[in-house]
């Protein structure tokens, strides 16, 4: 892949900058007339979709080409840019995989323009959990005030990734409590987001059965074992018999299928 | 408003860049062999 990249990289060295310029803007504006050409002459839009993802693709490599030809600083602006192509996209297809990178380009724009505010450099943007589960936890709540009624299945892709940004993000900071904000104690901060993490998993599973969001009870109840597991490392991996170890995440996983096989009859 | 995204955005880049190299150069580096040998392979 980088060979390829670097590759055509030398042959785009080849031609006079104006013709550089001229061939990095055009690839994804031809790209969105084939995507528009595509998506009147097909009912499910598959290869509109896919078209999209190249001109996704080709818009990130325009502005990084462009970036490295007139030597750039780079900038988490170029995030939003492709965030908003990719929203654009989404919402004028109505298709979810764009939306979907366009969310995680805004909240990579949100958490490295937050970062940057504090006086670190903003590719270290993933160092500062807090950031993006803050990014996170407002996409997941988008929904509640923003109605899609021409996409229906827009709001299950909000609360997908932000989510998911959410768990991710404390997950980090199970074992990083210097990488947070907070001026207390490394360890109290690990202790505390290792409860907030089972309080937020728990009502994630709560408040996917009360919605009948199938999609949330599975997220929540994947990141709750994740979590029980993680404490169960940090509790006996160390002292306990191995095989007596894994006998017991053998009986907690039993245990927890049979409740999750509960929970999902409780939805159905 | 996707081609507008990325007609505005080639824009705002290509003006930054020509603003950058506008005007005198505040400083020049001249680079000789000795920093850039014809035979130089990154390692």
């Amino acid at each position: 892949m980088r060979g390829s990249f670097s590759f055509l990289l030398s042959l785009l060295g080849l031609i006079p900058a104006v013709g550089q310029v001229a061939i990095l803007a055009a690839t994804p504006l031809l790209g969105l007339a084939a995507m528009h050409l595509a998506s009147q002459y097909e009912r499910t839009l598959y290869f509109t979709g896919l078209i999209g993802l190249v001109v996704f693709a080709s818009f990130v490599l325009n502005l990084v080409v462009l970036g490295q030809l007139f030597n750039r600083i780079s900038s988490p602006n170029a995030f939003l840019a492709w965030g908003t192509l990719a929203l654009a996209l989404g919402y004028a297809y109505g298709l979810r995989l764009l939306l979907a990178a366009g969310l995680i380009s805004w909240l990579a724009f949100f958490t490295a323009t937050i970062v940057s505010w504090t006086g670190a450099w903003w590719e270290s943007f993933y160092s500062r959990p807090e950031c993006i589960l803050v990014g996170g936890a407002i996409m997941a709540a988008v929904p509640i005030w923003l109605r899609h009624r021409k996409h229906e299945d827009f709001p299950g892709t909000f609360r997908l990734i932000g989510l998911l940004a959410v768990f991710l993000s404390l997950l980090t900071l199970w074992h990083a409590g210097n990488d947070s904000f907070l001026p207390l104690d490394p360890k109290s901060i690990e202790r505390t987001y290792q409860l907030v993490a089972f309080i937020t998993a728990a009502f994630t599973i709560w408040a996917g059965i009360r919605h009948n969001y199938s999609g949330i009870v599975n997220l929540g109840a994947a990141f709750f074992t994740i979590f029980l597991y993680a404490k169960f490392v940090d509790w006996w991996w160390d002292w306990m018999p191995k095989y007596l170890f894994f006998l017991m995440i053998g009986s907690v996983a039993i245990g927890l299928l049979l409740a999750f096989r509960k929970i999902r009859s409780a939805i159905a | 408003m996707a081609a507008a995204v990325i007609v505005v955005t080639n824009g705002i880049v290509l003006i930054e860049v020509a603003r950058n190299r506008a005007g005198v150069p505040i400083e020049t580096i001249q680079l000789t062999e000795r920093e850039l040998p014809l035979n130089f392979r990154e390692k």
